[in-house]
């Protein structure tokens, strides 16, 4: 193991949250200047100091050695990289909020990078304006991924930043269609950019203010979650408002390769977005579904039409592109709509974007595969290449796809459990929802962690263990588990 | 006339010994030393033993002053090199075989002005073209196919039931690709018009692409009930591939059984649509799971002349009504023209005689070429080389001044073939596919080439 450029890795992961710190700390001044807190300002500069301090050490300690990176280095980095910034991003809390718990500011910091978006905090409009822009930035540095955001895109890592993008964002760099994976990372950020713009011109426009416009945009193209306000987006009861973020959702949730694939749009190209068809579609029948079911609830059908509509594609694309904004407690509709809700939080948004969810691609892979497999069944030897975004896929991509979703179901049958185990008095939906809301990085859940209500309530190891899985969630379960294999640190012989 | 050819494989040596029987000058090039010993006893031929791809060589063969130069070696590399030699070295015409499809697809390079091409010959593609031929038209008359297959003529009867029945010519839109030639009623031939008005049972005979063809001659017939034809084929050899391309249309669900894993998953990634089974037809277990007795045509087009022959005939027993091969080996072409009959076997093509039939077709030095006869030998399909010397070069097709009786069906201009209309120029050296009454066919060669 190269531990030398992990720990330089390390370094610039880390110096970059304290360069966003700085930022947040320049937030808190300019807005909160009227009534100066001492403690703010002294909390600010401790985490400043803390995090270039961490960063130094991490910089010396890697001063020397080679550059050399493999995929052993490419998985500790990964792995250890985001353990690190979550770590680091919890200190804000930590010093900033009298009486918040390790566990509290953990959950809270690895729910902000992975973009997960659960809270333990109730209300959080009256706290320091510089964490409240901190905890929603930490969404918009982790959308595209903390090692992928900083660190692809220093040329000195060669194919090494490949391996990089290949095992942080769900997609694979040979997607990228470009000479340089570097250059390939530069397009994605320039798109997440001219989203992030967009986003918040048209949250601006339609009536928000600087700072709120600013943080929702940075929760909202991330598909993160988080919001200023304890009632979330229904805060600003604005149908304009609504619509621009279900657009935005949307496209956080799409393809990032097929949106550049798309502005130099070339005829074949149409048939090279499977995925990013499929997802939409979901998108479109589970809307209309959970609105019909809306619709034949007594309660609801008195409202008005539009609104219901607009209240389940809200509700649907929230959860399906695992942001987990929410304008309707959906607590209170018919069970079947928590059923379909949780079966969106599995399938996720697209491969290459910042959704969450095991990714809508895997399933529509499987199910290519389960097809074949029954085939096979009565005429083995006919052949059938799959075809996904209308590539043909290798067989050993096939198997790597169908892995990872029994891997999931693996992790989140076993997780289950222990959340249970952990929490003996949570309802079995509260449960599972927390479980499935955490590693699959949505964010609400049902029951006790629904939409109204948050993760304050549980205990500190639930709290941690959570933070564990969200993390283990957002960087596709294989560089933290590889971590915990004892071959990984170990010199082959 | 002078001819070159460079290699003496299965398909140079027949054509050298046929040119050489037609009273041709040929050189041949050989590399091998015992093959060019061969060749030398047995063939009126002069033979040069070197490399086809060296300058040399070349000169030494006179290529300069040849009239017709042929690379025929098994190596599509070996053989554009040298063609693309040969043409910087003064030869009049190049020939060249090739088996890599790609070097006929002009979209984004025209290999054969690149290299200084004339003719690319398939022979695996023109021994699916024989093939496809009687699959895409069972049962049919007179279907002739030049230019490689991309324009056919075929006669079709129209139905009473047919939409068209009734109606002017001029006011049925039919594909810009196609043109009705000739139509026969009461025993009758007439030229159509934009005014003639079809009739129900009157003959039609129709000219254009074949894919077009295929699709509008159900129009004519109110053939609607669009049963599909199933095709099996076994080994996924280049005639096989070619079969698949020629094959390429709702109507005909194929199958393809191949031995060899890496061929199945390359063939099933690039044809979406064709059913892959890996195995070997010489498997009676697996024919019977795969029901080939069900298909409507079976095609063997292996490498191998014997397993060719043995599961032709299986599938015959099965119980597939149609079946067809591949013979590669000369030795037995001629046994298996007079057993067809018995085999069963319906259509047997050899890679080598269709190359060499096509080689004389290009060779001819005949005024015309007959393609096919339509209506007890009164009308004739001929293919005409323009020349300078007749009236007709340079000019649009509408300011010539045609014999009565004549249809221009195709124009071949260079590499390709079309249906032309009437402001179409056509230019020497261009050739012309006429349709025309045979007693006229004196009036149409005057006119073209003097």
């Amino acid at each position: 193991m190269n531990l030398s450029i992990i720990f330089k890795l390390l370094s610039v992961i880390l110096l970059t949250l304290t360069a966003c710190f700085c930022i947040s700390f320049a937030v808190e001044i300019i807005i909160n200047s009227e009534h100066y807190h001492s403690a703010n300002i002294a909390g600010w500069l401790a985490c400043i100091a803390i995090g270039a301090a961490t960063s130094l050490i991490f910089y010396m300690l890697s001063y020397k050695g080679d550059l050399r990176m493999y995929r052993r280095e490419a998985m500790a980095t990964i792995g250890l990289g985001w353990i690190a910034a979550s770590l680091l991003g919890a200190l804000p809390y930590l010093l900033l909020l009298p009486g918040c718990t390790f566990a509290n500011a953990l959950f809270e910091s690895a729910s902000g990078l992975t973009t997960t978006g659960a809270s333990v905090f109730g209300d959080f409009s009256h706290k320091s304006p510089g964490l409240m822009f901190w905890r929603c930035m930490s969404q918009w540095i982790g959308g595209l991924g903390v090692v992928v955001f900083f660190v692809a895109l220093l040329s000195f890592l060669g194919a090494g930043a490949k391996i990089l993008y290949n095992n942080e964002a769900s997609a694979q760099a040979n997607e990228l269609d470009v000479s340089r994976v570097q250059l390939g990372v530069w397009r994605i950020f320039v798109v997440y950019a001219t989203l992030s713009t967009a986003c918040l011109t048209g949250y601006k426009l339609a009536g928000m203010g600087w700072y709120d416009a600013i943080i929702h945009m940075f929760t909202t193209v991330s598909t993160g979650g988080f919001s200023a306000h304890e009632g979330s987006m229904a805060t600003f009861n604005s149908p304009l408002i609504e619509t621009i973020c279900i657009v935005f959702m949307i496209l956080g949730g799409t393809s990032f390769i097929a949106m550049i694939r798309m502005t130099h749009m070339r005829r074949e190209d149409l048939r090279r977005f499977t995925e990013v068809y499929a997802y939409l579609a979901v998108l479109a029948v589970a809307s209309i579904i959970i609105f019909l079911f809306l619709m034949r609830d007594a309660q609801w059908a008195s409202s008005d039409m539009i609104d219901s509509l607009r209240d389940s594609a809200f509700q649907v694309v929230s959860i399906m592109t695992s942001t987990g904004y929410s304008t309707a407690d959906y607590q209170l509709w018919a069970p079947i709509t928590h059923v379909l809700l949780l079966c969106l939080m599995v399938l996720g948004g697209c491969t290459g974007s910042t959704a969450g969810g095991l990714k809508i691609v895997r399933f529509i892979v499987a199910t290519k595969v389960c097809l074949r497999q029954i085939e096979r069944s009565y005429r083995s030897r006919v052949v059938r290449p799959i075809k996904i975004n209308g590539r043909v896929m290798e067989e050993s991509t096939l198997e790597q796809g169908t892995t990872f979703l029994v891997l999931a179901g693996g992790i989140l049958f076993f997780s289950t459990i222990i959340v249970a185990i952990l929490e003996p008095q949570m309802s079995a939906a509260g449960t599972i929802s927390a479980t499935f809301a955490t590693l699959l990085n949505i964010g609400p859940g049902l029951n006790e962690v629904g939409p109204s209500q948050n993760y304050g309530l549980l205990h500190d190891s639930t709290k941690i263990f959570l933070s564990v899985l969200m993390i283990l969630g957002r960087i596709e379960f294989y560089a933290l588990l590889a971590l915990l294999m004892p071959g990984m640190w170990k010199r082959f012989n | 006339m002078k001819i070159v050819v460079v290699g003496a494989g299965n398909v140079g040596f027949f054509i050298c010994q046929t040119l050489s029987e037609r009273g041709h000058h040929v050189t041949l090039i050989e590399q091998a030393a015992h093959v060019a010993t061969e060749v030398d006893d047995n063939i009126n031929v002069r033979v040069i033993q070197g490399n086809g791809v060296t300058a040399g060589t070349l000169v030494q063969a006179e290529v300069s002053e040849c009239d017709y130069f042929l690379a025929m070696t098994s190596d599509d590399r070996t053989n554009i090199l040298s063609c693309s030699l040969a043409k910087a070295l003064g030869a009049s015409t190049t020939i060249t075989r090739v088996h890599d499809q790609t070097y006929a697809d002009n979209s984004v390079v025209n290999y054969q002005l690149h290299f200084g091409i004339d003719y690319l010959l398939n022979p695996e593609a023109l021994c699916a073209v024989e093939l496809a031929k009687h699959i895409r038209n069972p049962g049919r008359v007179a279907v002739e196919n030049f230019a490689r297959g991309q324009i056919e003529v075929q006669v079709a009867t129209v139905s009473p039931r047919s939409r068209f029945v009734n109606r002017k010519l001029m006011d049925i839109r039919l594909d810009k690709s196609i043109r009705i030639g000739y139509i026969e009623r009461d025993g009758t031939m007439e030229v159509a018009t934009a005014e003639t008005i079809l009739r129900e049972g009157d003959s039609v005979t129709l000219v254009g692409h074949a894919d077009a063809l295929l699709n509008i001659r159900p129009e004519f017939e109110a053939d609607r009930d669009g049963r599909t034809i199933g095709v099996c084929l076994f080994g996924a050899s280049e005639t096989s591939i070619a079969m698949i391309r020629l094959l390429n249309n709702p109507r005909f669900k194929v199958r393809i059984l191949e031995n060899d894993a890496a061929l199945c998953r390359q063939i099933a990634e690039r044809f979406s649509n064709v059913t892959v089974i890996q195995g070997s037809a010489t498997s009676l277990r697996l024919m019977e799971e795969e029901h080939i007795g069900e298909s409507d045509y079976f095609v063997a087009c292996t490498k191998k002349d014997e397993d060719n022959i043995m599961t032709c005939l299986q599938a015959s027993k099965l119980g597939t009504e149609h079946v067809q091969l591949v013979i590669n080996k000369p030795d037995y072409e001629d046994i298996l023209d007079e057993m067809s009959q018995t085999l069963g076997v319906e259509t047997a093509v050899a890679p080598r005689v269709v190359t060499v039939n096509e080689v004389l077709r290009i060779t001819s030095e005949a005024d015309f070429v007959e393609l096919a006869s339509l209506s007890n030998d009164t009308i004739k399909v001929i293919e005409v080389k323009l020349n300078n010397k007749g009236d007709a070069a340079g000019k649009k097709l509408r300011e010539i001044k045609w014999p009565p009786s004549c249809v221009i069906a195709a124009v071949l201009h260079k590499f390709e073939a079309s249906v032309p209309n009437a402001d179409d120029r056509i230019i020497a050296s261009d050739r012309v596919v006429a349709i025309i009454e045979r007693k006229q066919i004196r009036d149409l060669l005057k006119l073209l080439r003097g």
